[in-house]
C-alpha cells in the first residue's frame, strides 16, 4: 500500500495534521490528526509503499520498550483511520469521499 | 479580573474537538499565527451599501496599491513556516484580483486549509480551476432571494441569479457551503425568504445586522442601512447586567489574539479587518517581523483615558473595532459613544 500523493503531514503547534492539497480537499474531508509517532511514520510511507510490517518494524527501533503485539494493533487502527478516511492507495480497495457532476444548467 | 489571570477564548471553548482546543492553546501560549486572512483586493464587481472595503478601480491608488501574486505567495510562504495553517481568502470579491488564478493555484497547492470568501457571482468563470483546486469551504454572501433585492442592496443587475449560480455549482462540486447575510433595511422584508432559499438548499445560515464604518477611506451610510432591533421594555426593578470587566484589555477577548492576523489587500498586517490600522507593512518586511509587531501592539494596546474614567466602564460592551486607530492608540469615535451614553 502506499499514501496518497497531494498530502501534506503539517506539524502546527505541536499537533500533526493532514492537510489535503489540490483535488485530495473533496477526497480527504475533516480534519486528520495523528500522533507523533505516527507523525515518523509518516516521513517513511511518503516514500516508499510499505506493508504494515514495515511500519512495525521502524516503530519497534525507535520505541524499544514497546510489545510487538501492542505495536500491531496500533498499527492496524491507525490504517484503518487512514483507509477511511481516503488517505490510504490499497490494492483493490477504494475509501474516501468521491463526487460526480451532472452537467449543470446554464444561467445567463 | 486582571490581564493575568484572562481565559483565551479556546480555554473557554469546551465543546471543541481535542485537536483544535490543543492546538489554539498552544498557538495561544506561544504566540502561534495558525490563522491567516488574506484581503486580496477591494475591487469588486458588486456594489453592497454596507461594505467598508469595497472601492472603484479609480479610487484604489488613493489608498495604496495591491500586491501581485508574487507578493501574496512570498508572505504565504512566510505565513505557512510561521505557523498559519488555517487561511481565508476574501476581498472585496476576490476573484477580482487581476492575478486571483495564479494566486489560488499556488496557494491551494501549499498545504493551508483554505476557506473562500465570495459573493460566488464570479465563481462560474472560474469552475475548471475550483475542480482541480477546490477550497475547503466557501463563505458566501446571500444578500437577497431575488435579483430585485440584489438590485437594492448589492446596486447591481441580476445579482441573485449570477450568486446561486455560483451557490449551485459550489454545491454540486461537494464543497461545504455558508451562506452569511447581512440584514440592513434594503433587505429585511425579503428574510423570510432568504431563509426559505437556505433551507431548500440545505446550507448553513449566519444572519447579522451588525453594519460598521471601518475607518478604512469607504464611507458607510450606515443611518439610512442599520435596522434597529425593537426595543425591549426594562422593568425598573431590574438592574442592567455588568457586561464587562473595566480591566479588560481590548483585544484579549478576541478569539483572533495572539494566534490570528489579517493581511488587508494594499499589504498590511493587522488583527481586525475593522480597524484603520496598525500599518505594518507585511509587504516590505519579512512576515515573522511583522507577527512579532503586531503581537507587541495588540499586547501593549490599552482603553482611551476618557474610557477609563468613564462612568460606563463597567456596562459598556466595547471592542476595539468601534474604536480608530491614531498615532498607535485607540480613539473613541464620537458617534460611539454618544450612543452608548444615550
Amino acid at each position: 500500500m502506499k499514501l496518497k500523493d497531494g498530502l501534506i503531514l503539517r506539524e502546527v503547534a505541536g499537533q500533526y495534521v493532514i492537510v489535503p492539497t489540490g483535488k485530495r480537499v473533496q477526497e480527504v474531508l475533516g480534519i486528520n490528526y495523528i500522533t507523533k509517532p505516527a507523525a515518523y511514520l509518516w516521513d517513511y510511507m511518503k516514500d516508499h509503499e510499505f506493508e504494515k510490517e514495515d511500519l512495525i518494524r521502524l516503530t519497534l527501533e525507535r520505541y524499544t520498550d514497546a510489545t510487538r503485539e501492542q505495536v500491531s494493533a496500533d498499527l492496524d487502527q491507525f490504517l484503518k483511520g487512514l483507509a477511511e478516511q481516503g488517505i490510504l492507495e490499497i490494492e483493490g480497495q477504494m475509501y474516501g469521499s468521491f463526487t460526480m457532476r451532472v452537467p449543470r444548467k446554464t444561467h445567463e | 479580573m486582571s490581564d493575568q489571570q484572562f481565559e483565551p477564548a479556546c480555554r473557554r471553548m469546551e465543546w471543541l474537538d481535542p485537536f483544535y482546543k490543543a492546538v489554539w492553546e498552544k498557538a495561544y501560549e506561544d504566540a502561534i499565527p495558525i490563522s491567516g486572512t488574506f484581503e486580496l483586493t477591494p475591487r469588486c464587481n458588486f456594489n453592497c451599501r454596507m461594505c467598508y472595503v469595497h472601492l472603484p478601480e479609480s479610487e484604489i491608488h488613493k489608498h495604496g496599491r495591491e500586491l501581485s501574486a508574487g507578493e501574496w505567495l512570498r508572505i504565504a510562504r512566510e505565513a505557512k513556516e510561521a505557523g498559519t495553517t488555517w487561511l481565508c481568502i476574501t476581498g472585496g470579491e476576490p476573484l477580482m484580483h487581476p492575478e486571483f488564478e495564479t494566486i489560488w493555484r499556488e496557494l491551494t497547492q501549499m498545504g493551508f486549509f483554505i476557506t473562500l470568501q465570495t459573493n460566488a457571482s464570479l465563481a462560474v468563470r472560474y469552475e475548471k480551476l475550483f475542480e482541480v483546486c477546490p477550497p475547503k469551504g466557501c463563505k458566501i454572501t446571500l444578500y437577497g432571494s431575488n435579483d430585485e433585492v440584489y438590485r437594492q442592496v448589492c446596486q447591481v443587475e441580476k445579482g441573485f441569479t449570477r450568486a446561486d449560480a455560483g451557490i449551485q455549482m459550489f454545491r454540486q462540486m461537494k464543497i461545504p457551503v455558508e451562506l452569511v447575510s447581512t440584514v440592513i433595511n434594503q433587505n429585511l422584508d425579503d428574510v423570510e425568504q432568504i431563509i426559505q432559499y437556505v433551507d431548500k438548499n440545505r446550507l448553513r445560515w449566519i444572519p447579522n445586522i451588525n453594519v460598521r464604518t471601518a475607518g478604512r477611506g469607504v464611507d458607510v451610510d450606515m443611518e439610512h442601512l442599520r435596522i434597529r432591533p425593537p426595543k425591549q421594555e426594562q422593568k425598573s426593578d431590574v438592574k442592567p447586567k455588568r457586561e464587562f470587566d473595566p480591566d479588560r484589555k481590548p483585544c484579549n477577548w478576541c478569539k483572533e489574539y495572539r494566534v490570528g492576523y489579517w493581511i488587508v489587500w494594499n499589504g498590511y498586517m493587522r488583527f481586525c479587518s475593522f480597524m484603520n490600522g496598525p500599518d505594518i507593512p507585511v509587504r516590505d518586511k519579512p512576515f515573522q517581523e511583522c507577527w512579532k509587531e503586531l503581537i507587541a501592539f495588540w499586547s501593549g494596546l490599552e482603553w482611551p483615558q476618557e474610557c477609563r474614567e468613564c462612568e460606563e466602564k463597567q456596562s459598556c460592551a466595547r471592542c476595539a473595532a468601534l474604536f480608530d486607530i491614531d498615532d498607535g492608540k485607540l480613539k473613541v469615535r464620537n458617534e460611539f459613544c454618544k450612543k452608548r451614553k444615550g
